[in-house]
């Protein structure tokens, strides 16, 4: 006789498994497809937010002063500015230095400059930001605090394209959540179908079982057991899968000499992939919880 | 240990059950007798609780099975064997593990199990047919299975229906001791029949049903 060797619930549930292994091995790949997407996904925003948070840091607060603006009160107004709420360092700069920089930058070109009589660059306050205060809100409301100060005319902050990058890339995450989301649902009502296809096959067993007095615990459990299994597998398949993807990936984009800083590809974090083996378990579990609600419920 | 007052069950127009008024003390063996429709699976049905009466109330232990909910039911059960008219059997299981199943969900340790199966395959006499399946045996067969899966957890109350059937005298004979022993232990038993001479020949008590009603 086949002996138990373990404890009989999961016993029950992998005889099920081994008896329908075609059915579950595909109910095991959707799952892994899903969370294979779903931690995709993750990936990508982690370190697209990385990226964008890194061209956040650099972003500055230019603010010029008013012509004609004496030496005391430029004093008065470094000392206001390095005083806002969230300003991390507000670095004067000069006409005289301001033109020193574009000569410097335009190099080649900087004859143009020698032939003009006065120098036309207003001074300026380069304003950095505190790490805390480089989303975009803060920077915007920083720069019109800045702007209502008194002597100052123009301030400029960040770069436009990085604001609609941003636009895009919170729409690209909240469209990427909502199709996992969906996408989790769809593993869901496929897993609740597997296991509720197991339940009918077993249908006289069950009322059996509960006739000769099991509980409804003892009937559920091994169907619990089946569907968190399933998650459990398809979870660490997809975690695996992604892995080679990503250093596959990962190993081309570093020969591919790209263009902006070099910086590191993060894969997943061990909290992240424990988010998703649980979103795995998840699943299983609240399919089975489905068809087994639906299922007994037509009992005594 | 088993009281029934008024009990009525209806199935849509038909009345299976009507008036149905019995009385069986702790330890007896008692009889229910009569033909095919009188409503005798109907009645042991509503003992174990595999459906609720339409109306009136049962005692069985002292319990008045209304207010045996659903999530007492399986310890309810538990008290009871009863041996199926269609035996319901699992299939896909050996026949060690059928009669396994009672134990099992009582969560009695593996030993335990073991021991107690073999005990009553033994006194069955099919201890050889421990690991075949329950198709793989024949009708008498299965009815002895039967009949030790509901006992083998030693119930206060036996309910069996048609024990007998299947089996020619000799086999029925030996079933019929099989049961006076475990009442003889206390186990108090109803068993339904079509079979007078059954009946008569054993001198028990009798309740007779007719058209789902009780007579004298
Ligand atoms: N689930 C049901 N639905 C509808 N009618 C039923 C149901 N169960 C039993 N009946 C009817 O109730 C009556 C009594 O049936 P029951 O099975 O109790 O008879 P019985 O005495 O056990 O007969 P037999 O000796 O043939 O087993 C029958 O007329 C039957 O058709
Ligand atoms: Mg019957």
């Amino acid at each position: 006789m086949p002996h138990l060797s373990f404890p009989r619930p999961l016993n029950r549930a992998l005889q099920d498994i081994g008896s329908n292994g075609f059915l579950h091995a595909i109910t095991v790949a959707i799952i892994g497809l899903v969370l294979l997407i779903l931690a995709a996904f993750i990936v990508i925003f982690m370190n697209v937010n990385r990226i964008a948070e890194r061209w956040q840091a650099d972003i500055r607060i230019v603010a010029y002063v008013k012509e004609g603006v004496d030496q005391d009160r430029i004093r008065v107004l470094h000392q206001r500015i390095k005083g806002f709420y969230g300003v991390n360092e507000a670095v004067f700069i000069s006409a005289d230095e301001a033109l020193v920089r574009l000569r410097s930058q335009m190099r080649n070109q900087a004859g143009v400059l020698d032939g003009l009589k006065e120098n036309p660059l207003p001074a300026s306050f380069e304003i950095s930001l505190n790490p805390v205060f480089h989303d975009r809100k803060s920077i915007e409301g920083l720069a019109a605090q800045v702007r209502e100060t008194e002597d100052i005319g123009d301030v400029q902050y960040g770069k436009a394209w990085l604001n609609l990058f941003l636009d895009f890339f919170a729409f690209f995450k909240t469209a990427g959540f909502i199709t996992g989301g969906l996408l989790l649902l769809v593993a869901i009502y496929i897993v609740s179908n597997t296991i509720k296809l197991t339940l009918f096959a077993r249908k006289d067993e069950l009322e059996i079982m509960q006739l000769v007095g099991a509980t409804r615990y003892f009937i559920k459990l091994p169907f619990y057991i089946q569907g968190i299994l399933q998650g459990l597998a398809g979870a660490l398949i997809s975690l695996a899968t992604l892995y080679v993807l990503f250093s596959v990936f990962v190993s081309r984009l570093c020969c591919a000499d790209l263009p902006f800083t070099p910086f590191r590809v993060w894969f997943l974090s061990k909290e992240m992939m424990g988010m998703v083996v649980l979103l795995g378990v998840l699943t299983g579990w609240v399919g089975s919880y489905l068809s087994l609600r639906k299922f007994l419920r037509a009992w005594i | 240990m088993i009281k029934t007052f008024h009990v009525y069950k209806d199935y849509g127009a038909r009345n299976a059950l009507e008036d149905v008024n019995i009385s069986i003390g702790q330890g007896e063996f008692v009889f229910a007798c009569g033909p095919s429709g009188a409503g005798k699976t109907t009645l042991l049905r509503l003992l174990y609780l595999g459906e609720r009466p339409t109306r009136g109330d049962i005692l069985i232990d002292g319990v008045n099975l209304h207010r045996v909910k659903r999530k007492k039911l399986p310890f309810f059960r538990r008290k009871i064997g009863v041996v199926f008219q269609d035996f319901k059997l699992i299939g896909t299981q050996t026949v060690f593990q059928n009669l396994a199943l009672p134990l099992e969900v009582s969560g009695h340790k593996k030993n335990h199990i073991r021991q107690k199966v073999c005990h009553v395959l033994r006194v069955i006499g099919l201890e050889n047919r421990m690991n075949s399946f329950p198709a793989s045996l024949s009708g008498g067969e299965q009815q002895r299975i039967a009949i030790a899966r509901a006992v083998v957890h030693d119930p206060l109350i036996l309910l069996a229906d048609e024990p007998t059937g299947n089996l020619d005298d000799r086999s029925a004979e030996i079933v019929l001791d099989l049961l006076n022993e475990l009442n003889l232990k206390g186990t108090t038993v109803l068993l339904a029949t079509h079979d007078r001479e059954l009946v008569s020949r054993s001198g028990n008590q009798v309740i007779f049903l007719n058209n789902g009603r009780t007579k004298d």
